[in-house]
């Protein structure tokens, strides 16, 4: 049975060691809530990719293919030859492809983003015993899940690096 | 040991350990002479391979001096040995204005505005060729003053400081002349380059978009495109990124900096290439667009001459590929800009794009007529190796001289 144990942390070089010194300790499923990215934290938690960014490549392949199409459809639509050039010709679209694809890109990003935290909902946070309104400002919460066994040596390595620990 | 004696050892190993590959480069210069040689009997053909390589050598070495520019008005601390590795670029500048006295002698004969002088008509107060060259030569020789004494006031302070530590200089003996103290000179050093800096930015934008202007737009002197000197200075820039990449890669292992040229710091980098591919092919695009929609006779026949027939189209298409679609789409993930080696095969990648972009530029103008010939064989190879191998040997050269790895840099990279 494996039990959840959190740390809070007010500096991050303490939290970055303090995940390292668990990491040799054998302690391997951890998380930490903070209030901005960072990559050394991430890098020291070996964390894995989140999956927004299939959400950006296929909003952004969407608004590809719209400002390709949007345009070809309403010049198709419309017939009007300028300067003797192809009705449907690419160079002129390829402004709004570029345009599409950044705005559907940043707009499936920020879907996904909502999707996957089920954002505007609080749930997540209020089933977390452990949620601290302070990893929303300025301190770093880590929480390690641990066998019931080891839970003595999570704690301790812990208070070690100066962090309130709460299990 | 303390940071200050952890860097000064990392400077000193680097040094020692520059590698000594002068012999190979002298061959490359040999076989540059041997390519001139082949070349001269067929008309102009060497003459504008030259042309061609001063144009793009000369923009990557400004353009590695103005990446340290860049570094040091914005105050960055991200770059460490990179930019330094950037900065070495500036030893190739004063050979660059020694290499003009070739485009002094290959003008008259290549310029399409001096053989024919009706091509010129309505701009000879522009288009002649005394103040073409006077001007083209001051404008480089402004540019080379400006490059020595910011790298001057770059380095001094640092070499100054480790002969402090040291007793005896590794550098040259002139970084260190009238030493004056840590305090003040770094003092010194920072009011200068306050100054100094951000004008020579400034300058550097006038000076290659004339450069641009004179020695690719003019060989082509009925067509006119204003961006067109903005699109060489930042390709310039482009071209100097990708340099330094692949340098430090080559350097990383030899000059024992893999701590202090670690991965972060080609990520770094390695977005600023990627940023560098998007931005010199929307100057690229915004020329383009602009061109093939009004499809005026006296501008579009510059792109139908290069874009319509073989081999030229062949070679568009090539630098479209190589210059943006192929560093594009290669930069997009981590990975690659996290391992150097894979880095450099892509700003090599772009390198070519660009070298293309500048031959396809400069050589249909100078056949026109003819241009069923495919412009680049063992002659054009065989003169940029030449200058390959100049720009080697003045660059180990200058790497032995100058601190490899800067002061505050060592010691961010020391956690």
């Amino acid at each position: 049975m494996n039990k959840l144990i959190s740390g809070v942390f007010p500096f991050k070089d303490k939290l970055i060691e303090a995940i390292n010194t668990l990491k040799k300790e054998g302690f391997s499923d951890m998380e930490v809530k903070m209030p901005v990215p960072d990559h050394d934290i991430l890098d020291a938690i070996d964390h894995k990719p989140t999956p927004v960014g299939w959400f950006t490549l296929f909003g952004g392949i969407a608004g590809l293919t719209t400002g390709f199409l949007g345009p070809a459809w309403a010049h198709s639509h419309w017939g009007n030859v300028i300067g003797g050039k192809p009705i449907i010709s690419l160079p002129p679209f390829i402004v709004i492809m570029f345009e599409l694809t950044i705005l559907f890109g940043a707009l499936a990003t920020m879907a996904g983003l909502f999707l996957l935290t089920r954002l505007p909902s609080h749930k997540v946070l209020e089933k977390d015993e452990f949620f601290d309104i302070r990893c929303t400002e300025d301190h770093y919460a880590l929480y390690v899940l641990s066998p019931e066994d080891k839970i003595s040596t999570a704690e301790k390595i812990l208070t070690m690096y100066g962090a309130e620990v709460r299990k | 040991m303390s940071n200050q004696e952890r860097w000064i050892e990392a400077n000193r190993t680097a040094i020692a350990n520059v590698p000594k590959l002068g012999l190979v480069f002298l061959a490359f210069l040999i076989l540059g002479a041997i390519g001139f040689y082949l070349g001269v009997g067929e008309g102009i053909r060497s003459l504008q391979a030259y042309w061609i390589n001063f144009l793009f050598f000369a923009g990557i070495a400004q353009g590695g001096v103005i990446l340290a520019a860049i570094h040091y008005v914005a105050k960055g601390k991200w770059g460490g040995p990179l930019i330094r590795i950037g900065l070495t670029n500036v030893a190739f500048i004063p050979v660059t204005v020694v290499l003009f006295i070739g485009i002094i002698i290959v003008a008259p004969k290549i310029l399409p505005w001096v053989i024919n002088s009706e091509l010129a008509a309505g701009k000879e107060w522009w288009l002649n060729l005394d103040f073409f060259l006077i001007r083209n030569l001051i404008a480089l020789v402004i540019m080379t003053i400006f490059s020595l004494v910011f790298a001057y006031f770059v380095i001094r302070p640092e070499a100054g400081v480790m002969k402090e530590k040291m007793g005896n200089s590794l550098f040259p003996g002139i970084f260190t002349k009238n030493w004056q103290g840590e305090e003040k000179e770094k003092e010194r050093a920072r009011r200068i380059l306050r100054l100094l800096t951000p004008v020579m930015l400034f300058v550097y934008c006038i000076v290659y978009s004339m450069i641009g202007f004179d020695l690719v737009m003019s060989l082509s002197p009925k067509w006119f495109s204003t961006l067109f000197g903005a699109y060489f200075f930042i390709t310039a820039i482009y071209t100097g990124i990708a340099v330094t990449i692949i340098l430090s890669t080559f350097m990383r292992k030899q000059l024992k900096l893999e701590n202090e040229l670690n991965r972060d710091r080609f990520h770094d980098l390695g977005k600023l290439l990627f940023a560098f591919t998007i931005l010199s092919t929307d100057f690229l695009w915004s020329q383009f667009l602009v061109i093939w929609y009004g499809d005026l006779p006296e501008l579009n026949f510059f792109l139908l001459e290069r874009t319509s027939y073989d081999p030229w189209q062949l070679l568009s298409w090539l630098i479209l590929f190589c210059g943006f679609v192929i560093p594009f789409i290669a930069l997009l993930p981590k990975i690659t800009k996290r391992v150097p080696s894979l880095l450099s095969i892509i700003a090599l990648i772009s390198l070519i794009g660009v070298f293309l972009e500048r031959a396809v530029m400069v050589l249909r103008s100078l056949d026109p007529g003819q241009g069923t010939v495919f412009p680049i064989g063992i002659v054009e190879i065989l003169i940029s190796l030449g200058f390959v191998g100049i720009y080697g040997i003045v660059m180990l050269w200058a790497m032995r001289r100058i601190p490899l790895v800067p002061e505050d840099s060592y010691i961010s990279a020391a956690h």
